[in-house]
């Protein structure tokens, strides 16, 4: 309990610094609930391609076929896997899944000129590329580490049984002339809600073949954002079937100068169908000039280790459901642990995640920054973040919780709540 | 009782009086009350909206692309806020077409200039602002068994890439 105390004052005296402050509505959104993303923070990639001069992939984080001399690229049917830690998206219930999202991009070797050109079997301009298949698989415990990082020793999917859902469907749009050189975001939803009973998951997206940095037309799934420590625990390669080979990432492959804990990764996510948060931090952001301070959330597994023992920082959880709960409150639960919470809770007809008995639960209440109503198009996304000072040595090692409850302001009855999404101080 | 429990106590109590109490009553503090803003997708006129253009259904070769201007609908693919495109590749909206997936941070995707046809053949309509639309029959295997759904895929570049940056910090 002792250790709670930096952390009570700090959350306290932002409470109330938060409550004084005037709230500024976001800009118009459109409907984008649901999604969990992999990575969202951008190296500075300073190697171009002689050619076309556009930065690199980074080396080390796509199938070794994707960066060696020959250019026979990627072999057909190689995963890349990728292992979500569960305090970061905790759903102590089953999930229903709703879709899934993946950026890819045209090789940089495929010059400007060529998205504006009429390629072999097209009648109008624009560079093939393709969504890949999609796969969540059963999770199987990797060896442990010594000594443990703070999310656990890491999952790699089991191929020994088959996966829990693949999407088989590949589409192959075409990057339009004026999205030349942009990394695309495709997002692929379903009309249909896939149930995924296992609280971790793993998720991997099949390469078609051929693909090579140096190559063309190719395309790679972009690198480029961060998972600080995260990523020696939970993402990699797989040769194709039946084979299946698992190679791990190797942090050692990063480019050289860059920081250790700043790898990249695939950006992905999924999407479900119940409420769910967006965690974002400013440590959990890029920290490169152009992209501190910037508006935009960072919803990945970087903010789930904070650095607030020794700085201050600011953090802030988005929910998103969907319009039918436009106007129903938002409320937010908190909790400070030792250990993230791991049981469920039934709740009047609800499941709460995080530990009800915390004395800190109700301390966001009231709190514009945490707590509102969800707007027309179902999101409650604060216009600004919770800032603390540096909380202090004691506050290493500490988990904080954060969980939405969602209340029918009319009724006052409980609707549903998000999952629970834990981060860690780490230093 | 120690003094930090105590302090813990007491600011729970202020907070909550109790974590039922909350749950049935529910109202969120006047001050929260700020609604963000609808998005607005750009859409013909209600003249046109029973002028569906002929390249709305015809069927085009792989890798060809007509410019287009669609008439409102009224079901479809929905966009949000209750915006929705005409169904491709010979989806019925009977069969439910979920709604696309967007990044927030991007404005909405604006009117569909185009109707292209990838190599594959499949249909998409393409927004004003480089975008891409498309809903099709999908297959899908869980736990080993096949089926298929619907499903909507809906492509554009990262808002980091749409030469917002920098921007003022949240």
């Amino acid at each position: 309990m002792i250790e709670h105390r930096a952390l009570l004052a700090s959350i306290t005296a932002a409470v109330v610094s938060a409550t004084l402050a005037v709230a500024t509505p976001l800009p118009a959104q459109n409907n984008y609930n649901e999604v969990m993303r992999f990575g969202a923070r951008d190296l500075v990639q300073t190697k171009v391609h002689p050619v076309t001069n556009f930065a690199l992939e980074v080396p080390g984080v796509q199938p070794q076929g994707f960066m060696t001399v020959s250019t026979t690229g990627v072999p057909a049917g190689t995963l890349t896997w990728i292992w979500y830690p569960s305090p970061l998206n905790r759903r102590l219930e089953d999930r229903f899944i709703t879709g899934h999202m993946i950026a890819v991009r045209p090789s940089t070797a495929t010059p400007l000129t060529d998205y504006s050109k009429t390629h072999s079997g097209q009648t109008t301009a624009g560079v093939p590329i393709y969504i890949p298949k999609f796969s969540i698989w059963t999770p199987k415990a990797r060896t442990p580490k010594v000594p443990k990082p703070p999310f656990g020793d890491g999952f790699e999917p089991d191929f020994s049984k088959s996966a829990l859902l693949t999407y088989n469907t590949v589409h192959t749009p075409l990057v339009q002339p004026s999205e030349a050189d942009k990394a695309l975001l495709w997002s692929v939803t379903y009309n249909t809600k896939i149930k995924i009973s296992t609280k971790e998951m793993v998720f991997s997206y099949e390469w078609r073949g051929g693909e090579h940095y140096n190559k063309t037309l190719s395309q790679s799934l972009p690198t480029g954002w961060s998972e600080s420590m995260f990523a020696p625990a939970h993402w990699g390669w797989a040769e194709p079937a039946p084979g299946r080979k698992i190679t791990y990432f190797d942090p050692a492959k990063i480019l050289p100068g860059s920081n250790i804990t700043m790898y990249s990764s695939p950006m992905g996510g999924y999407f479900e169908d119940q409420a769910t948060i967006c965690f974002h931090s400013d440590w959990g952001e890029s920290r490169e000039p152009a992209l501190v301070g910037s508006v935009y959330p960072s919803y990945n597994v970087g903010s789930g280790l904070a650095d607030l023992g020794g700085r201050a920082g600011g953090f802030g959880w988005d929910m998103f459901t969907n319009s039918a709960n436009s106007g129903k409150r938002a409320m937010p639960l908190l909790n400070v642990r030792s250990t993230p919470y791991n049981l469920a809770t039934p709740f009047l007809g609800q499941t709460l995640e995080i530990d009800p008995a915390d004395p800190l639960i109700a301390m966001l209440w009231g709190n514009r920054l945490a707590d509102g109503l969800i707007s027309s198009l179902g999101a409650f996304l604060p216009s600004k973040r919770i800032n603390v000072p540096a909380l202090g040595p004691t506050s290493i090692g500490l988990w904080v919780g954060f969980e939405f409850g969602l209340v029918d302001t009319m009724t006052g009855v409980a609707i549903g709540t998000t999952q629970a999404t834990w981060f860690y101080i780490e230093k | 009782m120690r003094p930090v429990t105590r302090v813990i106590a007491m600011l729970a109590a202020l907070a909550g009086v109790g974590f039922g109490v909350w749950w049935v009553t529910g109202k969120p503090p006047r001050s929260d009350r700020s609604e963000v803003q609808s998005g607005q997708v750009a859409q013909p006129s209600g003249d046109e909206k029973a002028e569906f253009p002929i390249e709305v259904f015809t069927k085009y070769p792989p890798g060809s692309r007509v410019a287009i201007r669609l008439p409102r609908v009224e079901s479809g693919i929905p966009l949000g806020d209750g915006v929705f495109l005409p169904p491709l590749n010979g989806v019925k909206v009977e069969d439910g077409i979920p709604p696309i997936k967007r990044d927030p941070r991007l404005p909405p995707p604006g009117p569909v200039v185009a109707k292209q046809v990838d190599l594959q053949g499949q249909e998409w309509w393409i927004h004003a602002d480089g975008s891409q639309t498309s809903c099709s029959y999908a297959s899908i295997t869980e736990a080993g068994v096949d089926r298929v759904i619907v499903s909507t895929q809906h492509g554009a570049a990262r808002a980091e890439e749409h030469g917002q940056l920098p921007a003022k910090k949240r």
